[in-house]
Parts: C-alpha cells; sequence; structure tokens
C-alpha cells in the first residue's frame, strides 16, 4: 500500500560544484519520497559507500505543543520512548540494537522530536520491527514514569540548574516570549516535571505520536524497494489520527527593549541580547543567516575581531540566527574579559551589532558569508546521518526537503541592501531582550 | 542555524548521554563489501610519502564529498612543558593562529574563512595538532596558508601577550564548568606528579611564566618536520596531494628534537578521596579509577570490551543500575583512556548530592562483579558486536578517519590496525576478559574527586576513605601535579 509521491529524478547522491562566476555549490541526492495510507512519509537516500546505514524518525511535536504545568512532557515523553512497547519489554530495544552492532539516541527541539539509529544494514529488518512496535503501541507504566522523571531531573541539574549559561537562556527566552510557548524550556520547569502522569503521557502519545505527524528517512545502504515493503508492513495498521490542535503561533510585537538580570555564583559576568525575528520558513532567514556568520562564526568574525581581539572585553563571543517553526529569535551572547564590566561590556556589543543597520558591509564581508554559508551545508551532509538529519530538519522547517536543493541560491541572492534592511529591520534596541549576568560569590553578593 | 555542535545553546536534549549513544554516522567511500558490515569493511592503506626533511605524509582518497581535511600533528605536547611553566605547548598552539611573518592573523583568517574553510590548533597531552578543512576546490589556498602558519609563524610579542591574556580569561571561565573542574582535579589527583597530570593549558599560576620567549623555544626544538606526521583524508588525488605537500613543506627545516621520557605512571594506593568544595552545586560531579594501560598494550582490546560490558554502552551494567533502574543519574559511563605512555580507566557520572555516596557504592558492586569474572556470554557476546559493528562508523568523516591514521602512527600500533580491528575485537574471548578486568579494573586502589558542596558531602565520603577537601580553584591548578620533575 506504498506509492512515490514523488521522484527526484537527478544525480545520485552528488554535490555538484557549478562552473559560473559565482562560488554556489550544488546540492542534489536522489530521494525518493513515498506515503503510506496512513499519513506516514518516507524518505529514501541510497548510499552504497559504507555497509551501513541510518535510520531516523521525525515527530513534528516539540515543547511548543506543551501547555503551562506540563512542560517538560516532550522530552521527558522521548525518554519513555525507550523503555518497553507491547512486544518488547523495557530495554530490549537497545539490547537488540546493540547485540546487531548498532546505536540509537534522540533529541527533542521546541520544533520536533528525532529518534535515529546508526547500525549495520543487515539489521534493517530489526529495527524496523522495532521502531513500528513503539510506535504503534508504548507501554507506559507508573513504574518506568517515576524512574525516568528522576534521570530527566538530574538531566536538568546538569544543564541548566548547575550550568550558568544554560541558566542564563533560560531566562533569556522566558523574558523574550510572553505568549508563545517558546518561553518555557524544553527541558520544562522542575515542579511541571514532578506533576507530569501515566495519563499525561498517554494522552501525549495518542495525539502526537500518530503516523500522519511522523517522517521516516532511511539514509546508506540498503534497497529501498525492499525497505519500503518492510515499512508497510510494519507500519501499515497504525491507525491516522485526528489532527494535533493548533499552536499560538504569534508574539505580540514588542513596543521597546526588556530586561533581566541573572545573580548567581560565577566567575566573569556575561550580556545576551535577543532579537525578535520572523519563522525560518520566512524568505528574510537567509540574509539573517548570513549577519549571523558576519558577526559571530569564525576567527575573522566582526564581533570575534573586534570584541575579543581589538578591544579585548570579551572572552567569547557568539551569534545564532535560531532555526523554529515560529517566529524566533536572533540571539548574541558575550562574556566578559575579568575586570570587564557587564555595562561596558553591553555598550560595546549594542554598538557593534546596531551598527549593521547604517550602513552596507563590504562585498568581501557578504561574499566571505556566502562561502561560510556554503561549506558548512557541505559539511554538514559528510555522513548518513547528517544526510538524514539535514532532510528532517528541512522537512520541518521549510516543509519539504527538496528546499535543501535549491536553499544555496537563495543564500546567493542575498544582497548587501537586503542585509542593511533585514538589520535595521530586527536587530535594534526595541526589539530586544537583554539579559546580564552578575557573579556573585557563593554567598550571595555581587562581586566587586 | 540550528545546527548541533554550532548552536548557541543546548537546544537539543538527548535521551541518552552521549558518551553511550554516540550519534554516529556512516563512512564514505570505504570500499563496498561483499556481504554484512562485520565481513567486507576494508579502508585502503593510505599512500605514504616520507619527504627529505623527514616529513611523514599520509593521504586517503575519499572523493564522496567535495571537502579536504588537512591534520598536521606535531609528536609533542603537553608532556614536554617545562615543569613550573604548564601551558607551554598549548600557548605556542594557540600562537600559530596569531599571524605569520607576511600574514596578519586577521589576515590569515580573512583568507582562510573567505573561501569558507577551517583551521584549528590544539595541544594534548602526547601532541600537539594544527588541522584545517577546505573545499576541494580550494586546495591551493588551503596548503599554502596551512604550511605559512606551521612554518612561518610571527609569535608577535603583542599578540603573545594579548593571547596569554585570553587564556588566562578562559582558564578562569572554565572554573564554571563543574564537569571541567572534575576532569582537571582527577587528573591531578589521579596521576600526582607524573607528566599526564599537569592541565594542558596551563594555570593561573603558569600562564604568567611563561615568556614569549618559551613560546619561540618550545617551536624551534619540537615543531620539526622530522617529529612530525601530515594526514590528508579526503576529495584529492593522492599523488597530487604528495606533490604539493613535497611543494609547501620541503623547506621547513629537519633538526634534532630533543628526546622526551616520560616514566610509568605510579597511581594510587588505597582510597584516596579528593572533595572539591562547590558551595552552590545541586548536583555533584564524580570520577574513581586508575592508572590502565597504554595505548599499545596487547590487553587494549580485550579491556575495551570489558569496558563496554561495564559502562561502554546503554545497555551496560552501570547505565541499567545507575541510571534506568535507580534513576540516579543522567549519564555513567566508564572509559579506557589508553595513551602514549600510560592511561586510565575511570568511570565518570553526576547525581542529586544526597545520592553520591550510593550512586559511587553501587557503581563499585559492579566492577567487583566484573573482576570477580561473572560476567554472561550473552553480554560479551553484545559487547562485541557493539564495538565491531559501529566502527566503521567512528571512522565514517574524513576528520575521524585522519584523526584514527594519525592514532595508528602516534601510538605505535600495527599499522592495519584500521582493518584488523573488527575481526580481533570478535576474537576476544570471555577468559581474556576476565583475566583482563581482574588485573586492570580499580577497586580496592581507587582515586575518587567529587566536585560538590564539601559540607553536605564529607561525612558521606569519609566512609569510603580518608578525605582531602580543596576549594575549587585550588584543585585546579594541578597541586599535585607541582612536583613534576623538569625534563
Amino acid at each position: 500500500m506504498t506509492f512515490p509521491m514523488r521522484c527526484v529524478a537527478a544525480l545520485a547522491g552528488i554535490l555538484a560544484v557549478t562552473t559560473a562566476s559565482s562560488r554556489a555549490q550544488e546540492i542534489r541526492f536522489n530521494v525518493v519520497p513515498y506515503r503510506l495510507d496512513n499519513g506516514l512519509k518516507i524518505l529514501t537516500l541510497e548510499d552504497h559507500s559504507v555497509p551501513a546505514m541510518s535510520y531516523y524518525t521525525v515527530f513534528q511535536v516539540g515543547s511548543r505543543n506543551e501547555r503551562p504545568g506540563r512542560t517538560g512532557i516532550s522530552h521527558l515523553f522521548e525518554h519513555m520512548m525507550f523503555n518497553g512497547s507491547k512486544k518488547y519489554g523495557p530495554g530490549v530495544f537497545d539490547r537488540t540494537l546493540e547485540s546487531k552492532g548498532g546505536a540509537s539516541n534522540a533529541f527533542t527541539t521546541e520544533d520536533m522530536t528525532v529518534y535515529y539509529e546508526s547500525f549495520p544494514s543487515e539489521a534493517l529488518d530489526a529495527v524496523v520491527d522495532l521502531e513500528a512496535d513503539r510506535m504503534a503501541a508504548l507501554a507506559l507504566t507508573e513504574e518506568s514514569l517515576i524512574s525516568e522523571r528522576e534521570v530527566v531531573k538530574e538531566e536538568r541539574r546538569l544543564r541548566t540548574d548547575n550550568d550558568v549559561e544554560g541558566a542564563l537562556f533560560e531566562l533569556l527566552e522566558a523574558t523574550a516570549y510572553l505568549a508563545h510557548p517558546y518561553q518555557w524550556p524544553v527541558v520544562g520547569w522542575m515542579p511541571d516535571l514532578d506533576a507530569i502522569t501515566v495519563r499525561d503521557c498517554e494522552e501525549y502519545f495518542r495525539v502526537h505520536y500518530a503516523p500522519n505527524n511522523a517522517t521516516i528517512i532511511l539514509v546508506g545502504d540498503f534497497k529501498p524497494d525492499r525497505a519500503i515493503g518492510l515499512i508497510g508492513k510494519a507500519y501499515g495498521s497504525i491507525p491516522l489520527q485526528p489532527a494535533a490542535p493548533q499552536v499560538v503561533r504569534d508574539e505580540p510585537a514588542q513596543q521597546g527593549e526588556r530586561r533581566a538580570v541573572l545573580k548567581r555564583a560565577a566567575q566573569l559576568p556575561a550580556v545576551v541580547f535577543a532579537y525578535h525575528v520572523p519563522a525560518t520558513s520566512s524568505e528574510e532567514v537567509f540574509a539573517l543567516d548570513l549577519l549571523q556568520i558576519i558577526l559571530g562564526q569564525g576567527e575573522s568574525a566582526l564581533l570575534n575581531r573586534k570584541l575579543v581581539y581589538e578591544k579585548e572585553l570579551a572572552t567569547r563571543v557568539r551569534a545564532e540566527n535560531i532555526w523554529r517553526s515560529d517566529p524566533s529569535l536572533f540571539v548574541i551572547y558575550a562574556e566578559a574579559k575579568p575586570g570587564v564590566t557587564a555595562e561596558a561590556l553591553e555598550a560595546a556589543l549594542g554598538a557593534e551589532v546596531e551598527a549593521l543597520g547604517q550602513k552596507e558591509v563590504i562585498d568581501a564581508s557578504l561574499q566571505k558569508a556566502k562561502n561560510v554559508r556554503t561549506t558548512n551545508q557541505v559539511k554538514a551532509l559528510k555522513t548518513n546521518s547528517g544526510k538524514a538529519e539535514e532532510l528532517g530538519l528541512f522537512e520541518v522547517y521549510f516543509g519539504g526537503y527538496a528546499r535543501l536543493f535549491t536553499v544555496l541560491k537563495s543564500y546567493d541572492a542575498v544582497t548587501k541592501a537586503d542585509l542593511q534592511r533585514v538589520a535595521a529591520r530586527y536587530l535594534r534596541p526595541d526589539n530586544r531582550t537583554v539579559v546580564t549576568l552578575l557573579p556573585t560569590e557563593a554567598g550571595g553578593e555581587v562581586r566587586p | 542555524m540550528t545546527r548541533g555542535g554550532a548552536g548557541i545553546r543546548a537546544l537539543l536534549v538527548l535521551a541518552l548521554p552521549a558518551a553511550a549513544g554516540m550519534l554516529l554516522g556512516a563512512a564514505p567511500a570505504a570500499v563496498p563489501p561483499a556481504g554484512g558490515a562485520g565481513a567486507g569493511f576494508r579502508i585502503p592503506a593510505p599512500a605514504k610519502t616520507i619527504l627529505k626533511n623527514g616529513l611523514t605524509v599520509l593521504v586517503l582518497e575519499r572523493r564522496s564529498i567535495p571537502l579536504v581535511q588537512f591534520q598536521l600533528m606535531v609528536k609533542s605536547g603537553s608532556t614536554s612543558d617545562p615543569a613550573g611553566k604548564e601551558g607551554t605547548a598549548a600557548l605556542v598552539a594557540r600562537l600559530l593562529k596569531r599571524g605569520t611573518r607576511t600574514r596578519s592573523a586577521s589576515q590569515f583568517f580573512e583568507e582562510v574563512e573567505f573561501v569558507g574553510g577551517t583551521v584549528d590548533t590544539a595541544a594534548t597531552v602526547d601532541a600537539s595538532f594544527v588541522r584545517g578543512e577546505f573545499a576541494a576546490r580550494d586546495i591551493e589556498v588551503g596548503f599554502n596558508l596551512l604550511a605559512d602558519l606551521v612554518l612561518n609563524p610571527a609569535f608577535r610579542p603583542e599578540e603573545f601577550d594579548k593571547e596569554r591574556r585570553l587564556a588566562l580569561a578562559e582558564i578562569v571561565d572554565h572554573l564554571d564548568d563543574p564537569q571541567n573542574v572534575a576532569r582537571l582535579a582527577f587528573a591531578s589527583w589521579l596521576y600526582g606528579g607524573h607528566p599526564y597530570g599537569r592541565p594542558a593549558d596551563g594555570t593561573e599560576l603558569s600562564l604568567p611564566s611563561i615568556t614569549r620567549d618559551d613560546v619561540a623555544g618550545f617551536y624551534e626544538a619540537r615543531y620539526a618536520p622530522n617529529n612530525a606526521v601530515l594526514a590528508i583524508v579526503g576529495d584529492i588525488d593522492a599523488a597530487q596531494a604528495a606533490q604539493r605537500a613535497e611543494r609547501y613543506f620541503s623547506s621547513w627545516k629537519r633538526r634534532t628534537v630533543p628526546e622526551l621520557k616520560v616514566g610509568e605512571a605510579p597511581g594510587v594506593r588505597g582510597r584516596k578521596i579528593l572533595l572539591v568544595d562547590k558551595t552552590d552545586a545541586t548536583q555533584s560531579q564524580i570520577r574513581f579509577g586508575n592508572i590502565g594501560i597504554r595505548r599499545a598494550d596487547p590487553d587494549y582490546l580485550a579491556l575495551l570490551v570489558g569496558n563496554t560490558v561495564l559502562g561502554g554502552a546503554f545497555t551496560s551494567w552501570l547505565v541499567s543500575e545507575v541510571r534506568v533502574k535507580r534513576g540516579l543519574t543522567y549519564s555513567i559511563a566508564s572509559r579506557v583512556e589508553a595513551l602514549r605512555t600510560t592511561g586510565s580507566f575511570s568511570i565518570s557520572t553526576f547525581t542529586k548530592n544526597d545520592t553520591v555516596l550510593e550512586t559511587i557504592k553501587v557503581s563499585l558492586d559492579l566492577v567487583r562483579r566484573l573482576r570477580s569474572g561473572d560476567v554472561p556470554e550473552a553480554d560479551l557476546e553484545k559487547a562485541r558486536s557493539y564495538l565491531a559493528g559501529l566502527y566503521p562508523l567512528h571512522i565514517e568523516s574524513p576528520e575521524d578517519l585522519a584523526a584514527e591514521i594519525l592514532n595508528v602512527d602516534l601510538y605505535g600500533i600495527d599499522p592495519d590496525f584500521i582493518n584488523q580491528y573488527q575481526k580481533r575485537v570478535r576474537a576476544v574471548t570471555g577468559d581474556a576478559v576476565k583475566r583482563v578486568a581482574a588485573r586492570r579494573l580499580p577497586l580496592e586502589d581507587l582515586a575518587i574527586v567529587v566536585v560538590g558542596p564539601a559540607q553536605a558531602l564529607k561525612k558521606d565520603l569519609e566512609t569510603l576513605g580518608p578525605v582531602t577537601v580543596r576549594p575549587l580553584q585550588a584543585a585546579v591548578e594541578g597541586a599535585d601535579a607541582a612536583a613534576a620533575p623538569a625534563r
């Protein structure tokens, strides 16, 4: 009961180099998409260079689909997916995979939950069976929830409660968003983790882990016809579900700077800015990504050069235009050098960033950013798992994997005027949230 | 752009710790096998050329992605740092990036990054590295810039001062990372005065004593072609790569490199506990273990299989008992760190302060069980399959493959190791694992480091052995390595 949706007739697994005057490279893979009657989408990409493959399952659900009081359920649920299903008891998933020479893991973001396995190709039948069984009939028990909750709380203690930067970014999101679910952390608030029940998990599973909310991506050494046959048989009877409730996507327009201060035991002050920007599917994402590179990627990036080396105000600086399904943030982080105050660092950082809206960058900066973006994209496609992950990300953020094949053209089309326009529009003080880290001694007094 | 490693923050929350369930991709362009993964996986031997000046050049073609990976290894690392000047090798590596005789640092990186390339440097205990990655069509640019960086560093005094200030600031910054504090404190606590116990990046005490002349002197003495190996892996013709290496690196002058003798490490007798006081922590970092084996030790693979059973995979005993069954941690792993001269066997984890003692005790019970030889054949078989099956994916990317080729050279192991790995892992017997576990897994003799609030933890830990409490900063200053003899 499977049929090809659309076939991208192209060179198999090739990154072609165009000979045009521009340095743009073309990305083209022979991805073949399928869809089962229950809505499950499958993408296959054959590549026989190693006798192994990657198997990705992408569910379009993440912390943006949660509600206050139950934050963190997406990620906690991701953990529960490894604790047994109807046919296979607790621990069997990983034992089976490891004994066949494979490994598995998963991650959760605001927008998606992704499960993946890498394994020698002969383990494919077992992987399909294991994955289909947990999508069809996950076993959710009180006992495993109690234990897994403690694991996740340790994860939260590691990444947020005992990590200065983690705590700073949690406060940043909570301050920058008023209405949108991006205001809470993917890992969830600690009291919410304690409140999540087995019933919550059952409901979450029914609504969001439907075949029509999932995409399976296979990349590597396998025969697509046979794989599609296996998948059709294993997943075909999982019933389609009504679409999950829509998320409120819009955030009220920001009218003036927002600020927060984090005081905690730390060695050095830090400053982080978050500017509201459109969702990744917006055409402006390309100019914003290039601004990110100009500001923060590489030794010769503007902020690195000016703040770390010329003025010696910062130990490190980073910029990121975060890819998200709904309106997102352009984030800039700087950590002070010893002896430099948060105020001095903030002033210098603000001046550099906001100057971008005042005048055009030079041609070489724009071209360098495009070249860096191109090699970044090529590098992301080095491995089977890299290819599978990129296809999945493009499905989620751009509504279709095929955008991967044209995205470099979109970057190449960005002009200096586009950069200036986008910078002037978004990277301005009234559109930003500023969080400063003021280090205290362990006792609580702010360090002099 | 939300990209794993490049992301500004931890956007991705993994179900399983990286140590246990690594994301491993698949390797482009291994010769396609006849049958399954176990049987036919084969990497051709790298094309080897030794230039007249003694530089070894190893080239492996990987044509499926239009990138080329360069890794130059200089076989001198932080073990060559003079005592009291810890961080010299690391500072040399950093200064290489801060300008050559004809290019300022900013000019250099403008050129690298204009073509979308990357260049980075680092020093580890055993070696120093210069790594670069360029698009295949920019190969000439890559050779030109990398050779300039390696052959003609300027070590300008103002850049030296600036870089040393930055290195010091980073050391201060890293005190906020409990995992980093635990790592540094454990190395020093375990190795004592042995060079492997010294902080490779230096300390707040050692960095100020390093001069520009120390850095230039280290470079002059040790960055020699006859002390280096250049690995090139990627979309490049092997013969042409060797010719270009000759063209760009032949003017590098051979010299006599001072011989370095790093002795055996004595290890720890009895249980020796260091409690690093982090008063505000709600979770404690835990490390414990003892001296293990060097990489060339014939017991290496048997120990690796035993380690996989104990704590090297997600279904290992430690993960099952400590994480899955008891919910005590998010991540626990045991690790064989086998280096050039010696190595360590250790367990790392973290847990809320209340359960530190329970976590250590449960873990030690499992070490005891493995030492006693009580290992089901099914667990051994799973460990062998796991290691063998994932190995091709471990060396899938050009950078991982280049690093593996250099490891073979650095550690002096069988050049065919890469192709023999799966076969040899599958041949490890249960008896070998039992013998090696009984001999190599530390139980009664242990260096233990806990980073957490001393007041809450001290009493509990004293039930395991004598406890030394140190403040955060002192613990990472390598106080135990300070007495290391000068070389």
